[in-house]
This record gives structure tokens, C-alpha cells and sequence, in this order.
């Protein structure tokens, strides 16, 4: 073999994409021809550091969030169909007394927070999940001074528990979004590895339809679940793919606080 | 804005497959980032890219022949979904003749510095024709064979093959450029031409 076929080889030899008896010719061409040897190296150096300065690179890493948000979609993607949405009673809050003034007004409440646990729904897709939102988050601080309300109620909300049965559950992120023209308190914790969002938002209308914190279950398609309660002309939403235990723990552990943020106790 | 995807299509699938989609697919979802964002040089469409591309996967598991290159079936499907995406209008055509505008223009292969700079290195492959960073990505970091590469790409094998061996002229002279005449190694190459 000639210095010239070696190097028009050199590409699928080094691929090792060539038949043995080819590859054979060209390792006993290398042993005894120093410049293919030193340029066929010079070649293999070049595709080294090309994945090197690849895998290396910082602007081309994936992002911790997307990477959970990721593994949520996909679990929520693979889950088994869910049920359709129902009403449930939260054991949890048991000590909460539901006043429910007829089947009607039951309704009603139901469908209000429907519509508002849909709008979370979309939040927590697009903002905690894709962050990908029409209107930039701001701080729950700003958003405060712009708007009033209890956002900066909101700022200092711990968990009640921390130590939750499946793990920790910790806040990633608060600030104020907008998803679809409604303006939400988004707190984004982490349980489980999956992403959670609390989202809360002023709901004077939707008071006088639900009282007290008996939650209301809602689940989406895609795996997401929702639970809604209502506080103190606030509806909370919280959202996540978690399973419905996961979903329950983080409701327990979050209902206290942010309820008595909201009440400004 | 987009109304919130509240319904998607169901996989149909067991915990069995999420655990091993989980085991054998989610594993490459970083590298396949890496893929995405360097292709789409934009972070929100990389993330879309490779949602999708996985989304997709996860769909399509059970055609995925267990013990064959995972990465390379990944990468594949993220090419036709990105493909897909392109003939939606997402983005400018693919330049049709590029194969033979460059063949007229490859010069002989030139020397490599001798100390390669990872920044110099994506540089320089981020300054030849999208086409050629394709199938260089595609052999150098995905591993993928010629055969791959050429169905990932819906391109001839042939293709393949004359699109690494000019991409990889073209590298080579761009990083002789960035890397100027002091970093400049020996001209390895001097001797067969």
C-alpha cells in the first residue's frame, strides 16, 4: 500500500469502518511509514479533542432544572392512563370543616377552581418546567410594590415539614409570574427529584363559592395532578407529576404555612 | 402564548418500559443536550429539541432493538424530528448543493497546532458548513458508524463519507488559521503529498 491509499483510508480506519484484511494493509503501511503514522495520529488527536472540547463545553450542558423537568415528562409521558377528575376527601386536612351551601354552589366551585388549576397547570408547564413564559418572572418583592396583595408574604413561606416521607422537600425558587393574563405567587419546590409548584393567586370571586381548605384533586392528562384550596381570597394550586401520596405530603406540608402567609398571621 | 398542553397521547406502556427507557435511554439525555444546543445554538429550542426527541423515543421504544447503540437510535430520531422541524419552516432550507460548492473549494490539508484549545476547537468546527459539523458531531462524538449517520441523516453512506473528508479539510484549515504560525505544529502531512 502507497502513502496516498493509506491516507485516502485514513477517514473509515479510523472510524473503523473498514474490512480486516484493509485495516491489516494499512497497520503494516503505518509500521513501517513515519508521516502516514505521525498524520494518521494527528487525525485521531483532532477527533479526540473534538469530543473532548465538546463534552467540556459549558454553554452546551444541560441545566439541573431541565433535566428533572425531563425525567417528569417522561415519567408522566409512560404513566398508565389516569383516572378522569374527581372529588376527594383530603384526610390531611380533616380538621377543616367544608361548607358547601348546596349541590349547586358545589358545582360552581368546582368548576372555578377547574379553570384556575388549568391556568397553574399551564404555569407549571411553561414556567417551572420549560421556562418559557410570554412575560419575564419578577421578584415576589416587585411584585409586591407593582401589584399589592401577599406576595411578599409569601417571600419568607417555609415548608412545615422538611423531611418528608419520600425525602426532602425543599424551595428552588419563589418569584411572580404571569401565565395566560393570570398573575400567580409561584413557589417552585423540589420533592422526589420532580419538580412541585405552589402557585397562588387573588380569587375574591372564587370565595364566596369555597370555603375552607378542604382541597380539591383534580387530575390532567399527561400525569399531572393538581390540588386547589382556598384561603382568604387566595386559591392555591399545587402542581406536580408526582404520584398522588407525593402530591399529599407536599400539600401538608405547605397548606399550613402558606395559609397563615395569606391570612398575615 | 400557547395554551398548556393539558392532554398528550398516552404510551401506552408499563412501569416495566419507563424502567428500562429509564436504564437505557434517559442516560443519554445529556449528551444528546449537548447535540441539540450545539445544532440549534439556542437554549430553549435545544430543550425543545430533545423533549421531543424523547418524548418520541419513549413512543417508539419497543421498535428500539435492545443491546444496539442507544445513543446512536437517540440521535437519530433527533435529527428526524429536527429535520421535521426544518420542513415545518422552522428554519432556513439546507443549502442543497453545499457538496459541491465546497468540493470546488477544499484546499490541501494543512497542518494541526500542536496544543489544541477546546474553545478553538468548537470554533473552528462552528465555522464550516452546518452540513459537515453534522456528520463530524455524528462520528467524532456520537461514535455512530457511516451507516448510521447516513440513516440519521437521510443522506447516501457515500455522502457520509465525502462530507467527513472535506468537513474534516476544512476543520483542520480553520484551526491552522485560529491558531496562528506560533502554535502551529509540524506540518505532519508534508510527506506523502
Amino acid at each position: 500500500m502507497e502513502c496516498r491509499d493509506a491516507r485516502e483510508l485514513a477517514e473509515p480506519f479510523l472510524s473503523e469502518q473498514l474490512l480486516v484484511e484493509t485495516t491489516q494493509e494499512i497497520v503494516r503501511h503505518l509500521d513501517r511509514c513515519h508521516p502516514c503514522r505521525s498524520e494518521f495520529e494527528t487525525q485521531r488527536r483532532l477527533r479526540a479533542a473534538t469530543r473532548t472540547a465538546f463534552d467540556r463545553s459549558p454553554g452546551l450542558q444541560m441545566s439541573p432544572a431541565f433535566a428533572a423537568a425531563l425525567t417528569t415528562r417522561l415519567r408522566a409521558e409512560a404513566a398508565p392512563p389516569g383516572r378522569s377528575r374527581r372529588w376527594r376527601t383530603w384526610v390531611a386536612a380533616a380538621a377543616a370543616v367544608v361548607v358547601v351551601a348546596g349541590a349547586g354552589v358545589h358545582w360552581r366551585a368546582g368548576e372555578h377552581l377547574s379553570a384556575l388549576a388549568r391556568l397553574a397547570l399551564g404555569d407549571h408547564q411553561n414556567c417551572a418546567m420549560r421556562f418559557r413564559l410570554a412575560e419575564r418572572p419578577i421578584s415576589l418583592e416587585d411584585a409586591q410594590r407593582r401589584y399589592g396583595g401577599r406576595f411578599e408574604a409569601l417571600r419568607t413561606v417555609e415548608p412545615a415539614l422538611v423531611d418528608l416521607p419520600a425525602g426532602p422537600l425543599r424551595i428552588v425558587e419563589r418569584h411572580a409570574c404571569v401565565f395566560e393574563g393570570r398573575r400567580f405567587a409561584h413557589l417552585v419546590l423540589e420533592y422526589q427529584g420532580t419538580p412541585v409548584s405552589v402557585l397562588v393567586t387573588g380569587d375574591e370571586a372564587g370565595a364566596g363559592w369555597w370555603n375552607g381548605t378542604s382541597p380539591h384533586l383534580q387530575e390532567h392528562a399527561g400525569g399531572f395532578r393538581s390540588e386547589s384550596f382556598h384561603r382568604a381570597g387566595y386559591a392555591v394550586v399545587v402542581v406536580s407529576a408526582l404520584p398522588e401520596a407525593g402530591l399529599d405530603d407536599v400539600v401538608r406540608a405547605m397548606a399550613g404555612p402558606v395559609s397563615r402567609a395569606l391570612e398575615g398571621a | 402564548m400557547s395554551r398548556p398542553r393539558v392532554s398528550c397521547r398516552r404510551v401506552g406502556g408499563s412501569q416495566d418500559v419507563w424502567a428500562e427507557f429509564e436504564a437505557e435511554a434517559l442516560p443519554h439525555a445529556e449528551r444528546l443536550f449537548r447535540l441539540a444546543m450545539w445544532l440549534e445554538r439556542d437554549r430553549q429550542d435545544a430543550e425543545d429539541l430533545v423533549q421531543e426527541t424523547m418524548i418520541q423515543a419513549l413512543q417508539s421504544f419497543h421498535r428500539y432493538a435492545r443491546g444496539t447503540n442507544c445513543r446512536a437510535w437517540l440521535s437519530s430520531i433527533l435529527q428526524h424530528v429536527r429535520s421535521n422541524r426544518r420542513r415545518a419552516g422552522y428554519r432556513r432550507a439546507e443549502v442543497a448543493d453545499i457538496d459541491d460548492r465546497i468540493a470546488e473549494t477544499v484546499p490541501f490539508v494543512p497542518a494541526v497546532p500542536d496544543r489544541l484549545m477546546d474553545e478553538d476547537v468548537l470554533a473552528a468546527l462552528g465555522a464550516i458548513p452546518e452540513p459537515y459539523q453534522a456528520v463530524i458531531l455524528l462520528c467524532d462524538v456520537e461514535e455512530m458508524t457511516y451507516k448510521e449517520i447516513a440513516e440519521a441523516l437521510s443522506i447516501p453512506i457515500g455522502t457520509v463519507m465525502s462530507r467527513l473528508h472535506r468537513g474534516r479539510a476544512l476543520l483542520r484549515r480553520q484551526l491552522a488559521q485560529a491558531g496562528g504560525p506560533e502554535r502551529r505544529g509540524s506540518a505532519a502531512a508534508d510527506g506523502a503529498r
